[in-house]
């Protein structure tokens, strides 16, 4: 069996570090926790669902790591409990597309086996509009459009918020002032992309 | 890019301006198509970032999804032998177990007979007389023919003599070397009870040459491998 390398305040410090070797670390850890495979597919059995344990898991650690990363969630030690209340959530849902996750009220003092059962009561999950999914596929197409040097500038600028230092050195570039013209450049590539895109033209005017 | 509105932007979108600033921000939207427009594309360039991130995780899960995938496969392909045994391979087992059995009770009687016997106790204890005699009373005969009597396996005969020399010796060290050898004839001779009762008074004498020996050999006598032996 594996050795956990990280305990349940471990899990969230290396969430939110910003730094993708120690968050995959922590979320790889979770994805392979049998105990929590395990509960899913107990539950994919008594709710039933076509969607297998591993999809299932995915999604679920997803939405844990918006709300760690999102600073919503600082149970210190409910991590692996809260997931798998995310997860059975998931399933009764079917494992519909979320857009918005968030938490309501204290759970922190709840017992395990009550938080798993009343998790409703503590997490909100907002379903993901057909309108939505729409735009989401849209910018998908769109981002395949980009460069992988681009994507990463530009992960590594607006979601990991690098200094252009920092950014210079992980793209291996320059100086910073190298960096930050990749990063503008990228970024301008993005938006004509967006403005050029006639199915986005409604949510750009804020109809949608 | 219009720099200015860039950080009201990201602090609008982020939920970073306190109520009041928030309220003027959302008044200036409502008038001007252009800010409303700006904040729109920042807010799909944000999603298309946040996409990408994932799309790289969901990459990176159908990584793990695989070596999952490869250790349940290696788990399983190892489960080779059945946990239930047939018929036939309990049969096997079970007559290997016997003959095992058999093989130990064998050696253990074998090992038993040869050590906790009457004359394997005997021969072990027994002493032979030194041939330095010459403070000896008794004549080297006496105890060479018993001595000798005993190897013979003429139990009696050397009992005779050993008896003989007890009376007659005044000479302790041979007098006690004589009860001793006596006490162990008596055991070879197969009269146990005799010779634990010689060996229980030598075992209480403190002064007697044998008296350790004594205190050994006693409870060999008593000992359970003794059940075992044929006497």
């Amino acid at each position: 069996m594996e050795r956990n390398l990280y305990d349940e305040r471990q899990l969230i410090t290396a969430i939110k570090s910003g730094d993708d070797k120690q968050q995959n670390g922590a979320l790889r850890q979770l994805y392979m926790d049998k105990v929590i495979t395990l509960k899913i597919k107990d539950f994919i059995q008594h709710y039933g669902t076509k969607h297998d344990a591993d999809d299932i898991m995915q999604e679920g650690i997803l939405l844990m790591r918006r709300l760690i990363q999102e600073d919503k969630f600082s149970g210190n030690s409910k991590v692996r409990t809260f997931l798998i209340g995310i997860c059975r959530n998931l399933i009764r849902g079917d494992l519909k597309k979320v857009t918005r996750v968030d938490l309501k009220g204290d759970f922190t003092a709840i017992d395990n086996d009550n938080l798993v059962e009343n998790i409703d009561d503590y997490l909100f999950l907002e379903e993901q509009t057909a309108t939505e999914t729409k735009r989401d596929n849209i910018l998908k197409t769109l981002l395949e459009q980009l460069t992988e040097k681009c994507r990463e500038s530009l992960k590594l600028k607006y979601y990991k918020d690098k200094t252009m230092v920092q950014i210079a050195e992980a793209r291996q570039l320059k100086n910073a002032n190298q960096a930050k013209k990749a990063v503008d450049r990228c970024r301008q590539r993005l938006r004509d992309l967006i403005q050029q895109e006639p199915q986005l033209a409604d949510f750009l005017k804020g109809t949608l | 890019m219009n720099l200015d509105n860039y950080d009201k932007i990201e602090a609008y979108l982020f939920d970073l301006l306190d109520e009041k600033e928030r309220a003027t921000f959302e008044a200036e939207l409502k008038k001007d198509d252009k800010l409303k427009a700006e904040v729109n594309l920042h807010r799909l360039e944000q999603q298309a970032i946040k996409l990408q991130e994932e799309q790289n995780l969901r990459a990176q899960f159908a990584e793990w999804k695989q070596e999952k995938k490869s250790n349940t496969e290696i788990a399983s392909e190892a489960k080779v032998v059945s946990m239930k045994p047939t018929r036939r391979s309990l049969f096997y087992r079970l007559s290997a177990a016997a003959s095992v059995l058999l093989v130990l009770s064998a050696g253990t009687f074998w090992w038993a007979n040869t050590t906790y016997n009457n004359q394997a106790l005997a021969d072990a204890a027994f002493e032979f007389s030194s041939n330095d005699r010459s403070n000896a009373s008794t004549a080297t005969s006496d105890f060479e023919l018993a001595e000798q009597a005993f190897t013979d396996g003429k139990h009696k005969e050397a009992i005779d003599i050993y008896q003989n020399i007890i009376e007659t010796n005044s000479n302790p060290t041979e007098v006690h070397l004589a009860e001793w050898n006596l006490a162990n004839v008596q055991l070879a001779a197969g009269n146990t009870a005799t010779a634990k009762l010689s060996l229980g008074r030598i075992a209480e004498d403190e002064a007697h040459t044998y008296q350790e020996a004594a205190a050994e050999l006693l409870p060999k006598l008593n000992s359970f491998w003794r059940k075992l032996t044929v006497n």
